[in-house]
């Protein structure tokens, strides 16, 4: 267990915020999961018994009960602002004072660092180029990202727990969007700084970063292990792969949230409902095919002279 | 005639200067008895500052704790009357919000502050910008605390907004009628990664050089558009015209892409932050407000026809 | 009562509280549950049925009562009470104060409006409303102290106080429900205000309920209800006569145009009162103020500090300039005269005399630009304003305020002369001239 290495790299300036995050979102979703939580009880109590649904109150954890409902923003509000302006600003000066920002040799083009790494909010997608083609980690994964997020509210057709928190009221939405973000976007985070060493090889943590470790990796395209050789039958098979995993994926996906969340079900329009399944299915693709890699050796599933997934 | 004129043998001149001794006398006779108690008067008015006309030309309202007073105090106030005079005291509970959209735009205010700062010494020059680095973090009388403020403080801030949009996400704040505004936020997400980005290269050393060419370089696989990406060499992309080409404004990271990163740093991407920011401030207020804590709802009720908020 | 003071003294004449929809259960059990948290008397079931069946709230009297134990007791029940709310309502039959005997005296009739606004100056002064008596007197109308006093105990027995304010219907006003058209409570408002200009007997509530299109409803359930729940002095029991009186009383003690038929507006301080809420807000101690104090230090201390870093940010510790010091080659290279050698590279010239060598730094003493030496006419012209000088730099001509200044000279170990432009000579006008101090010059 080479704990200098495990420091050097938690260490490293840049590094820092990643190290930070983690705590940071740990104690958020658990101050979520709190209130989701208490959400969900009083929920429970309202369902089973209809006449205290109408007259008991809706709130959970209530702000100083002894106060007026609405309270003036000046002064309760704004010094409330003001301490999280001054906190911030502590920890900003102290963080500042102690730690020095990075700044390493000149720009050299003639001379690539090993590893050569993106700042830290892009080696998720830097991840990504190790699965994806460039053209797909690097430019259509963002796209698809960002577009995914935009389309989230009009596809959420779920009125509940709109202005609070809750679990069971919304599985489906906050389950998906914490696979996408936690999982799929912090944890590919947490492996391009931590894990992944020179060469952009798969370093343990612990294990010291070996510039000259060799690993011999074959890696075979699925088409290959089919015996298939002509352009035309890798891009037909291809096709087919894709076409059957959207298809087959979108079959089970069906199955399941009609059974599970019948009620959104039936709010949603056929748009609204293929929009969902094409987004939700590309993103549980990424993590699968990441698999095949990791797993099997599999590099592409999808051959064409033009472009290969 | 003279002789009317005064009581002297030089008739005028006498009688004016008998006159104009009188007066004289007179004035300081008064002087002397009005003087001390006007001055005392009037220093009397000076003690309490927030009666004088400089502070009631500058401050239109007095400052105490009237409701009144305190609704103007915020209403009044050119930077603070983006609030509402009053707020649902729920709201104020920092463990709903977690405070990170304000903190995210107080970060984005001190990034500016401390960037215009370090623009007086950065040169964004292939010769001079690791230089002048250098002579900020040597030479320069906080130059080094600036520069870390800046960097840290931009890691804060992205840190921030990902928090900021996970817990819109979990309190379901983005559902009707707040969709548009949650695309507006999805957008700030992409300028606040740009700035990032286009900021990490300006120090010109080798972490920034090489994380930018590995960005820009997946730019080249872009489908259609880039020299390397699907069907590009099919529409005439070579590497002297294609979207990396615009980008960097050559086919390699030099003085030309230094210079545009540093514009769309300092300039292009603050102005359009900036009004989306504005937009997204004002949807806030416009859509209602803080979203919650709300009531929670029961699934019986989810269906019932409700007005539109 | 409450018409007699009303008609002595109402701003506007007085408008019964608003007939109220039964109210639901949400709101009653929140009423509840207020009740149980601050240990008040929780409502009772015959209240509650009083209350669905449209009795307003007790604080709807628009009393701003700080506790509902203190709400205006209904005149139904015995005399006792009636004092109490002789009292509460009409609280100073005390006679007129100092001031406002005063203003009295000076003769002069007060209108409404007047009174209204001296009420509210009181209010936001904190200092005592004006007693119904003293309105009346400012109004120069016949004191009505006694009317209140007296027409509590009138109504106070049998007669349900619905029957009292409601009372019967005159004339005209039948003639006006017969016709069928409900009049809108502006409408009912207008009419009794004319009705008190003229001086016109007020509307009473029955009438402003026919007019209005509804049932005298308050009448029956509240006077039933009573008796049986007057134990209860928190019961929300103003029949609508003391709803009305006080709210009458209200009117005319506070000196508001309307009557507040609810809470008093949410958040001000009057309905934290109301509401039996402490005032919201840090109370203001001596720790408290404290902390406030070292709070604001601190923060002024922040700023101060990055006040002064801020300034001290913009002057940087070392610079790269040109160099000031350098050497032009050796004194025998030069022959007499101005020599525009250095010129460009250095800004100097380097002048020869017969027994001097010194080198003068190129700028004009006007405004800085740099001179033409005119080898023709043996004078440094300056382009900008004129300024000339002689082949010594010495002034003689324009705007120039005294000759150009000379660098610094000695000579190098290698022989060399080397100039050191930092270090310059002047001759001010009217002062001394250092062109004669050491290092000024060379000896030719």
């Amino acid at each position: 267990m080479d704990w200098r290495q495990l420091w050097e790299i938690c260490s490293a300036p840049d590094n820092v915020p990643i190290v930070g995050l983690i705590p940071l979102l740990i104690f958020y979703i658990y101050l979520a999961w709190k209130q989701a939580k208490a959400n969900d009880e009083l929920i429970g109590e309202l369902e089973t018994n209809p006449a205290m649904a109408k007259t008991h109150h809706r709130k959970t954890w209530p702000f100083r009960p002894g106060w007026q409902k609405e309270i003036h923003v000046w002064p309760f509000l704004l010094r409330i602002e003001f301490l999280a302006a001054i906190i911030v600003t502590i920890i900003l000066m102290v963080w500042s004072i102690t730690l020095s920002a990075p700044l390493e040799e000149p720009s050299n083009p003639n001379l690539t660092m090993n590893p050569a790494k993106a700042p830290w909010y892009f080696l998720g997608l830097q991840e990504m180029l190790v699965y994806f083609d460039p053209w797909i980690a690097g430019v259509v994964m963002p796209t698809l990202i960002i577009v995914g997020l935009m389309v989230i509210p009009y596809i959420d057709t779920n009125p509940l727990g709109s202005g609070y928190y809750t679990w069971k009221q919304r599985k489906f939405a906050i389950g998906t969007f914490m696979f996408g973000f936690v999982v799929l976007w912090v944890a590919m985070i947490i492996i391009g700084t931590f894990i992944r060493g020179p060469g952009w090889q798969w370093f343990w943590p612990g294990q010291t970063w070996d510039h000259n470790r060799l690993i011999y990796e074959v890696n075979r395209d699925l088409p290959d292990l089919f015996g298939l050789t002509s352009n035309l039958a890798k891009a037909i098979f291809g096709a087919i792969v894709v076409g059957g995993y959207y298809l087959a994926g979108g079959f089970l996906v069906h199955a399941l949230f009609r059974r599970y969340n019948p009620k959104d079900y039936q709010r949603m329009s056929l748009l609204q409902y293929s929009i969902m399944m094409f987004f939700w299915l590309t993103m549980v693709g990424l993590p699968l095919k990441m698999l095949l890699r990791l797993a099997f050796n599999i590099k592409y599933v999808w051959i064409t002279p033009w472009f290969n997934v | 005639m003279r002789e009317e004129n005064g009581n002297g043998k030089n008739g005028n001149r006498v009688g004016l200067l008998e006159r104009v001794k009188a007066g004289v006398k007179e004035d300081v006779q008064s002087l002397k008895n009005d003087m001390p108690a006007k001055a005392k008067e009037q220093i009397e008015g000076l003690k309490d500052p927030t009666k004088t006309q400089v502070f009631t030309s500058i401050f239109r309202h007095k400052h105490d704790d009237t409701p009144r007073n305190r609704a103007l105090g915020v209403l009044s106030n050119v930077f603070l009357h983006l609030h509402p005079a009053k707020i649902n005291r729920d709201a104020v509970r920092y463990s709903y919000t977690w405070g990170m959209g304000g903190i995210t735009f107080y970060l984005f205010i001190v990034l500016t502050f401390t960037g215009v700062l370090l623009m007086f010494y950065y040169h964004p020059s292939k010769v001079q910008a690791f230089r002048d680095v250098l002579y900020l973090e040597h030479d320069v009388p906080f130059g080094k605390l600036l520069r870390n403020m800046h960097r840290w403080a931009a890691h804060l801030m992205v840190i921030a907004v990902w928090l900021h949009m996970f817990r819109v996400f979990l309190t379901g704040s983005y559902k009707k009628p707040r969709e548009f505004n949650w695309n507006i936020g999805v957008l700030l997400l992409v300028f606040t990664l740009l700035l990032s980005f286009t900021g990490y290269l300006l120090p010109d050393d080798q972490l920034g050089f090489w994380a930018v060419t590995v960005g820009t370089n997946m730019a080249r696989a872009t489908p259609l558009l880039g020299h390397e990406g699907p069907f590009g060499k099919m529409l005439g992309m070579t590497p002297y015209n294609d979207v990396r080409f615009g980008l960097l404004g050559g086919s390699i990271v030099d003085a030309n892409a230094l210079l545009r990163s540093y514009i769309w740093h300092c300039i292009g991407i603050p102005i359009v932050a900036s009004v989306l920011m504005i937009v997204h401030f004002w949807r806030v207020r416009k859509d209602g407000g803080i979203s919650g804590p709300a009531p929670v709802m029961l699934t019986a009720e989810a269906d019932k026809p409700r007005r539109s908020t | 009562m409450a018409d007699e003071s009303a008609n002595a003294g109402g701003i506007l004449g007085h408008l019964p509280p608003w007939p109220r929809k039964a109210l639901n259960n949400s709101v009653i059990a929140m009423e509840q549950a207020y009740r149980q948290r601050k240990g008040l008397p929780v409502l009772s079931d015959a209240d509650i049925e009083a209350l669905k069946a449209g009795q307003p709230m007790v604080w709807e009297s628009g009393n701003g009562g700080s506790a509902p134990v203190a709400a205006p007791a209904p005149p139904v029940a015995a005399a006792a009470p009636a004092p109490p709310q002789a009292v509460s309502a009409a609280t100073p039959s005390a006679g007129l104060s100092e001031d406002v005997a005063k203003w009295v005296a000076e003769g002069r009739k007060w209108s409404k409006s007047t009174i209204a606004a001296e009420q509210a100056r009181r209010g936001r002064k904190g200092l005592p409303a004006l007693n119904d008596v003293e309105i009346a007197a400012l109004l120069g109308e016949p004191v009505a102290a006694a009317a209140p006093a007296t027409s509590v105990p009138a109504t106070a027995p049998a007669p349900p106080p619905a029957a009292a304010p409601s009372g019967p219907i005159s004339a005209d006003v039948a003639k006006w429900v017969a016709e069928g058209k409900k009049w809108s409570k502006s409408t009912i408002a207008a009419e009794q205000a004319r009705r008190g200009r003229k001086g016109l007997p007020a509307l009473n509530d029955a009438e402003i309920f026919a007019l209005l299109g509804e049932p005298a409803a308050p009448a029956a359930a509240p006077a039933t209800a009573a008796p049986a729940a007057a134990p209860t002095p928190a019961a929300p029991r103003p029949a609508a006569a003391a709803a009305t009186a006080s709210v009458a009383a209200s009117v005319s003690r506070s000196g508001e145009s309307t009557s507040y038929v609810g809470t008093p507006a949410v958040g001000t301080s009057r309905a934290a009162k109301a509401g039996g809420i402490a005032s919201i807000g840090p109370e203001d101690s001596e720790v408290n103020q404290q902390r406030r104090r070292l709070v604001w230090s601190a923060v002024a201390a922040f700023l101060v500090a990055w006040f002064l870093a801020f300034f001290r940010f913009f002057l940087p510790r070392t610079l790269f300039e040109p160099a000031t010091s350098f050497k032009i080659g050796y004194p025998e290279e030069y022959g007499l005269g101005v020599d525009t050698k250095f010129q460009q590279k250095y800004r100097i010239w380097v002048d020869r005399t017969p027994d001097r060598i010194f080198v003068i730094y190129a700028r004009c003493t006007h405004l800085g630009c740099t001179p033409d030496w005119k080898p023709s006419e043996n004078k440094f012209k300056c382009p900008c304003h004129g300024s000339g000088y002689d082949s010594e730099g010495i002034n003689f001509e324009g705007p120039a305020p005294r000759p150009m200044d000379r660098a610094k000279v000695e000579v190098a170990p290698d022989g060399q002369i080397l100039v050191d432009v930092s270090r310059l000579y002047q001759w001010p006008k009217g002062q001394p001239s250092q062109f004669n101090d050491d290092g000024s010059f060379l000896r030719a």
